[in-house]
């Protein structure tokens, strides 16, 4: 079989984070189908994927052949007509290019062929409902359903490729934490100290001032590390850090390669994260994060803070879920931002792990994704 | 070509050969940035209902069908029975197929609905994106509130319940959504 997966990056790393994470989980499994990876803009892939040339319009790596989705050049169009698109995965409804189209819809193949839409991430109920839900195109022979990744049963569950989960599995134990810091260390040539509470931040635009303050008593009780990933986030919060006085130590980290990015993101004690693909794996990594959704207007986004927040109360102590539903809400809002961060950085990680577990049992979103696409019983040869 | 935003209850679009309408409007939910809808749609030849999930992307083929301007006349059963606006016919058409525009319409209504035929037969109607209806029941007001933000549940002359702001009261006239059965404003 082979798969053609299709992204256009809209925000930053998270989508071809994602596409570059599933097709790695896909390519992991046993019988794995060929992987034709077209992506809109290789610029960012080579930021997490460096064997990726951001100049060339058709090649392989790791295993995938990836082509530019825009102009992929004769050669590429060449592949594509030789062998059709057959089941076809739509990151995040990111549609198709128009030679793509060309060439799925010509009407002179009498082959079954099938899309699937994989949805954006949200633990909101509808997850369940749209799961699996048939789809139309304009031509009965391309075939659509709607996959919805989630946190629930009845939904696809989450992406667990081997690379990050060994990671997980790694980091399950104070010793083992200390072992991948030690080697994010040596290997990054990183001047950090591994003792530390290392808290990541990578979340879209806030005023930071109060986070800054929070984090800054909290360095008093137990020295901290700021993680700051480059993007939305870092210049808010390196404005706030230096308006409180550099109260504590910050690592402005570079645009990481996936492999190294995952560890830093484990091996964090707490995470400020944002939107679907840093907020997925820091539900895997089990360990306490506060998340940004990302930012719709009107406060739209509030339902899906709202649904994870229902999602996770379950896991946590009363009391600790009271810190955690307030700081979160305040965090989402447009409104000044008066959460209590030093409540949830002394809750324990406990109720991160339990959610993180039932969330893993959920198995993995390749995995089951593959599953529904044998399911269809096309002969995909 | 119809994009799949322009699906509504009463639209008409061809699968391969089949021409399928919309009955229900189940859901419309965001991701970031595009919709995706949920719907329920019915084969107009083979009968055959499903629910079917449709993202903003995808485009369909639209069908030419006959449309008569009707208004309701008279309710026999499970049977709607419209009057022709200019000819006087009449024709019958199932409350199944009709699906959700079901809930917006009464005999006596001012304005007037298309009626789309299929090979000579009635399929479906289309409804004004906006219609009047009045309350038949709902809990007493609450004076002073007017910001809307928070609802009840109020029956409308149809039979359908929908969620209006707190001040509305019994005979209130008010502006519904027949996209999606919401509360849009106090009618003038």
């Amino acid at each position: 079989m082979t798969v053609d997966i299709l992204c256009r990056v809209v925000d930053n790393l998270g989508d071809i984070g994602f596409t570059y994470r599933l097709a790695r989980a896909l390519g992991e499994l046993p019988d794995a189908p060929r992987l034709r990876l077209i992506v809109d803009d290789l610029s960012v892939f080579t930021g997490i994927c460096p064997a990726v040339k951001a100049d060339t319009t058709m090649q392989q790596v790791e295993g995938f052949l990836v082509v530019r989705r825009d102009n992929p050049g004769e050669a590429a169009l060449e592949v594509f007509r030789a062998e059709r698109p057959r089941m076809v995965l739509e990151c995040y409804a990111c549609g198709r290019p128009e030679w793509f189209e060309e060439i799925l819809f010509d009407d002179a193949d009498p082959a079954l062929r099938h899309i699937v839409n994989l949805e954006y991430l949200t633990a909101e109920s509808w997850a369940h409902d749209y799961h699996l839900l048939p789809s139309f195109t304009r031509f009965p022979l391309v075939r659509k359903t709607i996959f919805m990744p989630g946190f629930r049963e009845g939904t696809g569950g989450l992406v667990q490729d081997k690379p990050f989960m060994s990671l997980v599995e790694a980091c399950a134990t104070a010793e083992g934490k200390r072992h991948v810091r030690r080697e994010i260390i040596q290997t990054g040539g990183f001047s950090l100290s591994s003792e530390t509470h290392w808290v990541l931040v990578f979340s879209y635009e806030h005023d930071f001032t109060p986070i800054v303050a929070d984090l800054a008593t909290f360095h008093a009780e137990k020295p901290i590390l700021a993680l700051v990933a480059p993007g939305r986030s870092s210049g808010p919060f390196l404005a706030a850090w230096n308006r409180a006085g550099c109260p504590f130590p910050v690592l402005s980290l570079p645009v990481l390669p996936q492999q190294q990015w995952d560890a830093f993101l484990v091996a964090s004690d707490f995470s400020i994260v944002r939107g679907e693909e840093t907020f997925a794996r820091s539900v895997l990594a089990g360990h306490p994060f506060l998340w940004q959704c990302y930012p719709f207007s009107f406060g739209a986004q509030l339902p899906k803070v709202h649904a994870f927040l229902e999602r996770i109360k379950p896991c946590l102590d009363p009391v600790d879920y009271k810190a955690y539903e307030g700081l979160t809400l305040a965090f989402n809002e447009t409104e000044p931002f008066p959460g209590d961060l030093l409540a949830v950085l002394r809750i324990s990680a406990d109720g991160f792990g339990l959610l993180a577990q039932e969330v893993r049992n959920l198995g993995n979103l390749a995995a089951n994704l593959l599953t529904f696409m044998r399911s269809l019983g096309y002969n995909y040869s | 070509m119809l994009a799949a935003s322009e699906l509504k209850v009463g639209v008409v679009f061809m699968n391969g050969n089949d021409p399928m309408i919309v009955q229900r409007m189940l859901g419309n939910k965001s991701g970031r940035g595009s919709m995706v809808f949920r719907m329920r749609i019915k084969n107009i030849v083979t009968g055959q209902t499903m629910d079917a999930g449709f993202d903003s992307s995808e485009k369909f083929q639209d069908v030419d069908l006959d449309i008569h301007k009707v208004k309701l006349s008279y309710i026999d059963g499970e049977t709607y029975v419209f009057m022709d606006d200019d000819t006087f016919e009449q024709f019958e058409i199932t409350k199944e197929d009709l699906g959700d525009n079901g809930n917006y319409i009464n005999i006596g209504d001012e304005f007037s609905v298309e009626l789309t035929f299929y090979e000579g037969k009635p399929v479906g109607i289309k409804t004004p994106v906006q219609v009047t209806r009045t309350i038949t029941y709902c809990e007493p007001g609450v004076k002073g509130d007017t910001s809307g933000k928070a609802t009840k549940s109020a029956t409308l002359d149809t039979g359908f319940i929908v969620q209006v702001p707190l001040f509305c009261e019994i005979d209130t006239k008010i502006m519904v959504d027949t996209r999606d059965g919401s509360f849009t404003e106090r009618a003038k």
